[in-house]
């Protein structure tokens, strides 16, 4: 007994000196939300009446986070104030110690993770969560797992182990999952290694994926999950942060660490999953889980996390049947209809024959009378007169609709905005109070241009006496996202409405290229692709004038600083490497390169002590026949192009065939090759030259034949 | 006991017909014991009994009496099969012998007998041997009534490694919620041998296992409506390449289903479409709303459906390579199929040693002094003196001669080893001769007529 009384002991103490860090990223790194976040953080925004981020820091709580870093990038004053006003602050409330760090300059979930490397916050595991989750999940177990990996007296250790996702099962049409962020995830299911990770937005559409052969070296079985919900909520090791310092191109936590942790030969770490099949876990990271996740709420899967258990000291909220949650003094008149999954904020009122379904509204809203509001979200303070209709929109704060005014599905109304009397705002309107910025973080050069159609939405009406703006998608700041993605995850969306984007032409791919998700057995490329096939091209050869200029800025480092043709080599493979660059680009640019060295006042002793050092580089980029006669077409042209070269053609050629860089093959080969003949006067005088050098080439093949005989 | 006995059945209704491939697939994975002057596959014997003895007792375990045995029509294979299950085989399946062409495909042969096919029918190798009680596998597939099960088993660890090198890896994908097979495909399909799927597949089956390490067992059951695609598409050839690959993408895409054709042959045959059109209180406009409410949602529906059953609990394997074939051969002996190791008839001296890891067969003389371990040794046979015979299979009427040695061989009928030979995982043709004082290591001793 007293050994087991020590050991506990023991483990007390182990768990005393790791005080359980979190990381809230409390930024979206997206535009999502504008024109509502140009005010407010996102995780402001409020959920079912409660800030975004009282769920978050909830859940933590929960799981017994004793430290919580957010990290905030955008509107940081704001969530400061807050956190610093809320009950997390007082005193009295528990362990738990929240620090907002700034980090004013982050671009991307990569900048923040750097930015807190930098700032050595984090000292041991971390739960790194974003702003955005609403979870009702202990996370004890996955900590327990993620710690037990590196015991090395447990089931599975593995040291290189540096994550746990927490995953949350559900299926593969769940509301929950980030439409159009949708992934799948491969993992070994007796270890719950994830083995492969593979995004799949819709567009361009993705038809296969490939997992690598050699995992199955590994993993005599794996998982392929297409039914996961992913809140991003990660337990990680203390490396993380570091590993995003070291590879500093990281943006995405999914996209780029994940995938670029699993597919690295070099980094040899692993990451794991832990998969809650029980638990409620989701994130909003767009309008549309907004809308899903608002109503998991009043539908209670998020239980205990429900509107009446009153995350906020001030709130005191009534539940009764079909889901009706009502604060106080809230005056509803004796003829409105309270239907299904209703939550009413306190000092609201709403007026006589209205009807309000499926709805979450803010605080002391004026509700006026004959209004239908269905599966819309209103915030505190907004006034609604008479007669309007709100299907599924966002309205905020302050915000005033006029009399007889409709509101289709998917609208956003920011802050302090009046709409109407007497119009209707199509679907996915988006109205701000400001006007939207030209150039803000997010936007793109190329974007401003290519949003022409825009006037046409620009045209809409908001009313008389209408104030705000009209706001217009902007793309992601990741360039390679196809906008149609974005759409598919707003508020309400409705797929048939895809082909309202002016990109393409065609209608006829949009809507039902999504009905086809199913099958896939044509192949032609998706739209997506096809878009600007001059421009891609345009881009390549860019590409590759860039790639030869790098090439060419290091060569002559190289003939400066006197590096050895290994080093060389080596930056030539790496150039050639990042840039995806091809060996005739390299010949291309080192051939003339090593040329131009020769110190033409003494050509032949200089051409020979050239040639005899960085010969060899050439040799090293050169592989097989057609190669070398690459490599003679280059020299010919390159030495045809001046006069004062002329004379170190016939040398230079002696000199890469005694070095064996090129061999009498290609010589002959050139030398009969049309192109060598048609370069130019000048080249094709430098070939004639080489008649003879082609001759005494003959002769001794010949008596090397002749010899053989005997 | 007479309870016990049953009473003999009147030609009562089948529920499965047997399609027995015996002799097809790449046989020259097991030459040379095959070839014409030996026995063809399905009579191999294992334990001394030939192979195809297993398959068929298996069938009987499973109650199915009424069986296609499928053989080339070239050679003598068919008359040697023909010998056996006429004169040697007692079980009581009852086996209708057919030739084909030898150029066909497992699938060309099961088309050039479909009009004798009424029921649905099951199709087995003759190089089976799995402890699996038959009637498991046969429940699964009548519980869940799909287009086409499949028995798939993992190879005992230790077999993993010789039968790499014969075996094509397979990626086989299993739905995990309904042990559906939804891929399957050679692991050097693509180009790197990389695991490409389609995304269509995994919207449809979100949860999918992929194994690398299961095997084929071959044995596939199939709804009767199978033989009419097989016989309206003669570009189906082989059942493991053309129809089951065809058969397991048509439950998830779309065109494919379109452009095969594939609802003509398959009617609809779901029970529970079946039943819910019948409920008085299924409400279509239901579902309707509930896939409405997603968009995302295909409301493509096959109903194409293939089942698999994977065999991990005892042995299960194919003598479709030598490794293998040894291999059976080993544990057969081990596990004492046969309680009888040296029989009557046989005649071996006292002063020899018969492991109790082997069998020796009928009639069969061992002169003094020689050693039997781990091996089996025919009827008919002739050891001389010090032989010592290891891991080996002799077949029957051979000859050994004094001194030989033998280890991991395989000796084919009527062959001779003559004296003081010295042979180490070799294969020993039929009828052939090994002169005295051989020695040779891993080769496969052939006439030279057969070599051409």
């Amino acid at each position: 007994m007293p050994s087991r009384g020590k050991q506990k002991q023991a483990h007390g103490d182990n768990d005393a000196d790791q005080v359980l860090q979190a990381v809230i990223l409390s930024d979206s790194f997206n535009s999502r939300f504008m024109p509502l976040t140009y005010e407010k953080p996102r995780c402001l925004l409020p959920v079912c009446n409660v800030p975004l981020i009282e769920y978050t820091i909830e859940f933590l709580a929960i799981s017994g986070a004793q430290e919580i870093f957010i990290v905030a990038t955008m509107h940081a004053e704001q969530i400061k104030a807050y956190i610093e006003s809320s009950k997390w602050s007082k005193k009295n409330s528990s362990s738990l110690h929240i620090e907002v760090v700034h980090a004013s300059e982050c671009l991307s979930v990569g900048d923040a993770l750097r930015e807190l490397d930098a700032r050595q916050l984090i000292t041991t595991d971390f739960i790194l969560v974003g702003g955005d989750v609403v979870s009702n999940m202990k996370l004890d177990k996955a900590l327990e797992a993620h710690r037990s990996r590196k015991r090395s007296d447990s089931k599975h250790t593995d040291k290189n182990a540096i994550m746990t996702m927490v995953l949350k099962a559900g299926s593969s049409y769940h509301p929950s999952r980030a439409r159009g962020e949708e992934s799948v995830f491969v993992v070994d299911p007796s270890t719950s290694e994830c083995v492969h990770y593979e995004p799949m937005e819709p567009f361009p559409r993705k038809k296969r994926i490939d997992i690598n052969a050699e995992i199955f070296e590994r993993h005599a079985e794996i998982e392929c999950r297409n039914d996961l919900i992913d809140p991003l909520i990660d337990i990680c090791s203390v490396e993380v942060p570091a590993l995003f310092s070291e590879n500093f191109d990281w943006q995405h936590l999914r996209s780029d660490f994940v995938r670029g942790v699993l597919t690295s030969d070099i980094l040899g770490k692993t990451i794991y999953t832990y998969i809650s099949n029980d638990s409620y876990a989701a994130r909003i990271q767009n309008s549309q889980q907004y809308d899903s996740v608002s109503r998991d709420i009043l539908k209670r899967w998020t239980f205990p996390i429900v509107p009446e258990t009153n995350l906020q000291e001030s709130d005191i909220y009534q539940f009764s049947r079909g889901n009706i949650y009502k604060g106080t003094r809230v005056m509803l008149s004796k003829s409105c209809i309270i239907e299904d999954n209703v939550q009413i904020g306190s000092g609201t009122v709403v007026g006589e024959n209205s009807r309000v379904t499926n709805s979450v509204i803010g605080k002391n809203c004026k509700i006026g009378n004959n209004v239908n509001i269905e599966g819309a979200y209103l915030w505190d303070n907004v006034v609604i007169e008479d007669g309007v209709s709100i299907k599924r929109s966002i309205i905020a704060n302050d915000a005033v609709i006029l009399t007889n005014t409709t509101l289709d599905n998917g609208c956003i109304v920011s802050f302090g905005v009046t709409i109407g009397p007497s119009v209707a705002l199509p679907k996915y309107t988006r109205v701000g109070s400001q006007p939207q910025p030209k150039d803000d973080y997010f936007d793109d050069e190329e974007e401003s241009d290519e949003e022409e159609g825009d006037i046409a939405v620009s045209d809409i009406d908001l009313g008389e006496q209408g104030t705000g703006y009209i706001w217009t998608d902007k793309g992601d700041n990741d360039e390679d996202n196809d906008p149609r993605n974005l759409k598919v995850a707003s508020l309400a969306f409705d797929l048939k409405d895809l082909s309202v984007g002016k990109e393409q032409g065609d209608d006829s791919d949009s809507a039902s290229e999504l009905g086809d998700l199913s099958d896939s057995d044509d192949e032609r490329d998706s739209v997506g692709d096809t878009w600007h096939p001059e421009q891609s091209q345009i881009l390549a050869a860019r590409k590759v004038e860039e790639f030869k200029r790098e090439l060419e800025q290091s060569i002559s480092r190289a003939f400066a600083e006197d590096h050895t043709v290994e080093l060389a080599a080596l930056e030539i493979t790496g150039l050639r490497m990042s840039a995806n660059g091809s060996y005739d680009d390299v010949r291309d640019v080192i051939v003339p390169a090593i040329i131009n060295q020769v110190d033409l006042s003494k050509p032949m002793p200089s051409i020979r002590t050239v040639l005899k050092k960085w010969g060899s580089l050439i040799g090293k980029v050169t592989h097989g026949k057609d190669d070398q006669v690459h490599v003679l077409h280059i020299l010919q042209v390159h030495c045809a192009d001046k006069e004062q070269l002329h004379k170190l053609f016939l040398p230079a050629l002696q000199l890469l065939y005694d070095d064996d860089v090129v061999e009498e093959d290609a010589i002959f080969r050139w030398y009969g090759s049309d192109r060598s003949k048609q370069l130019g006067p000048s080249a094709t005088a430098l070939r004639e030259k080489a008649t003879v050098f082609i001759k005494w080439l003959q002769e001794a093949e010949e008596e090397d034949s002749d010899e053989d005989d005997e | 006991m007479g309870l016990l006995e049953k009473p003999k059945q009147q030609q009562k209704l089948q529920e499965f017909q047997a399609i027995i491939l015996a002799g097809y697939g790449s046989s020259n994975r097991l030459y040379p014991i095959t070839e014409d002057d030996n026995i063809p596959k399905a009579l191999l014997p294992v334990a001394n009994k030939p192979l195809i003895s297993y398959t068929l007792d298996w069938l009987e375990k499973a109650g199915i009496t009424d069986a296609f045995v499928l053989t080339q029509s070239m050679g003598n294979a068919q008359q040697k099969i023909a010998g056996y299950l006429a004169r040697g085989y007692q079980g009581n399946v009852h086996c209708n012998l057919i030739g084909v062409d030898e150029d066909f495909g497992t699938a060309d042969a099961i088309r050039s007998i479909a009009d004798r096919i009424t029921t649905d029918f099951i199709v087995l190798p003759c190089d089976l041997h799995c402890e699996m009680i038959p009637r498991e596998f046969l429940d699964h597939h009548r519980i869940n009534s799909p287009t086409m099960t499949g028995l798939f088993y993992e190879p005992p660890k230790g077999e993993k490694g010789s039968g790499k090198e014969d075996e094509l890896a397979q990626y086989i994908g299993i739905d995990t919620a309904e042990s559906r097979l939804v891929h399957i495909a050679d692991c050097d399909s693509s180009e790197d041998g990389d695991l490409s799927l389609r995304m269509s597949l995994l919207w449809r089956f979100p949860r999918v296992k992929f194994h690398v390490n299961l095997l084929d067992a071959h044995v596939y059951i199939f709804k009767h409506w199978v033989l009419d695609l097989i016989k309206a598409k003669e570009k189906i050839s082989s059942i493991r390449q053309d129809l089951v690959p065809l058969i397991v993408k048509c439950q998830y895409q779309r065109k494919l289903v379109e452009n095969e054709d594939m609802g003509k042959y398959a009617a609809l045959e779901d029970p529970l479409d079946t039943a819910l059109s019948l409920s008085t209180v299924y409400d279509e406009f239901d579902e309707k709303l509930l896939n409405e409410h997603d968009p995302y949602r295909s409301n493509f529906k096959s109903n194409i459906k293939v089942n698999t059953v994977i065999y991990r609990d005892g042995y299960c394997g194919r003598a479709n390579t030598i490794a293998k074939y040894s291999e059976m051969n080993r544990l057969a002996s081990k596990q004492g199929l046969s309680i009888r190791r040296v029989p009557e008839t046989a005649e071996v001296t006292a002063k020899s040693q018969i492991g109790n890891d082997s069998l020796v067969g009928e009639y069969t003389k061992i002169a003094e002094k020689s050693s039997v371990k781990r091996s089996i040794i025919g009827a008919h046979c002739v050891i001389g003196k010090n032989v010592k015979i290891a891991n080996s299979i002799i077949m029957d009427h051979v000859v050994l001669e004094d001194f030989v040695k033998l280890d991991g061989c395989i000796v084919c009928n009527n062959a001779k080893v003559l004296e003081g030979s010295s042979l180490t995982k070799c294969e020993v043709a039929g009828g052939y001769i090994v002169e005295q004082k051989t020695e040779e290591n891993g080769q496969k001793l052939v006439g030279f007529r057969e070599a051409i």
